[in-house]
């Protein structure tokens, strides 16, 4: 059970972090939807649309790490089972 | 004979003046394509926060010779202001910030232009007149730019439609505790002051 708890922290912390970077390492938050701008040639103004599309930001490395360490402070408090002679 | 020589001189006096002088156009900033919109940026500790709306709508009255009497009312429909963020989003329109079901549109009018500076079709001056947020209105004097596109309007509906187009654009910032917009609150998170861009075009149908 420690050692399942060790890993799963470990575990956690890396997917949060290789999922961020994968996002592009955004350091700003999460953001639902990307805006994209335009011009128009007619007027010359720059307008925007917007799509949707999942961006992590930098709560998930932040959740994921102390989530980590959540796990592996309770791992610290289990004994480690002694195996019967 | 004398008589309808001196009427078809008189029609060409009229005819003459009326071509020197020339009238206000009424322009409509009613954009269905939603081209037109305004930026807003507020600094926040971790990132700026930045989003958009395009539900603007208004008339300003233009004459191209007199720029200095410039006069109108634009329109925002609060429900059209967007971030990347849904969640922050629903915070923006709810109860807290701009209350969007109880004060759904923003509002400024403007009777003249000051300082006029004219350089072709473009016209820089300071726009006066009075905003609108919530249940606040204020006198504000806004630097704006104004761009006169005679001829134009046919570009833009491929040739369906004729007439001139006149693009606004316009940079200042407001603070939120003036027109209470969550007022005094959150100042460590969200700074007080609005950085507002608006790019806009209007149409004047011939």
């Amino acid at each position: 059970m420690k050692k399942l708890l060790q890993i799963a922290s470990l575990l956690i912390v890396v997917a949060s972090f290789v999922t961020w970077v994968l996002h592009g390492a955004n350091t700003g938050w999460t953001t639902t939807e990307t805006r994209i701008m335009h011009l128009d040639e007619v007027t010359g103004i720059e307008y925007p649309e917007y799509i949707s599309q999942l961006t992590f930001g930098i709560e998930l490395p932040v959740v994921g790490t102390t989530a980590g360490l959540i796990l592996m402070a309770i791992s610290l408090f289990i004994r480690k089972s002694k195996k019967s002679s | 004979m004398n008589n309808r020589i001196i009427q078809t001189a008189q029609m060409l006096a009229f005819a003459f003046i009326g071509a020197l002088t020339t009238q206000a156009e009424s322009f409509d900033f009613k954009d269905p394509k939603g081209i037109n919109n305004i930026t807003f940026t507020i600094d926040a500790p971790l990132e700026y926060i930045s989003g958009t709306a395009n539900g603007i709508s208004g008339t300003v009255e233009f004459d191209p010779a007199h720029p200095e009497n410039t006069s109108g009312t634009i329109t925002l429909e609060t429900h059209t202001l967007m971030v990347a963020n849904s969640m922050m989003r629903d915070h923006i329109l709810g109860d807290q910030w701009m209350e969007v079901e109880k004060y759904p549109t923003i509002t400024f009018v403007t009777t003249n232009l000051e300082g006029v500076e004219s350089d072709g079709n473009t016209v820089k001056a300071i726009a006066t007149g009075t905003l609108t947020i919530k249940e606040t209105t204020k006198e504000i004097a806004v630097p704006i730019t104004l761009t006169y596109l005679p001829g134009k309007l046919a570009d833009r509906t491929n040739g369906n439609m004729q007439g001139d187009l006149l693009v606004l654009r316009t940079s200042f910032s407001i603070s939120r505790s003036e027109f209470g917009i969550n007022a005094g609150n959150n100042e460590d998170k969200v700074s007080n002051d609005i950085l507002l861009k608006l790019s806009i075009a209007g149409a004047a149908v011939k």
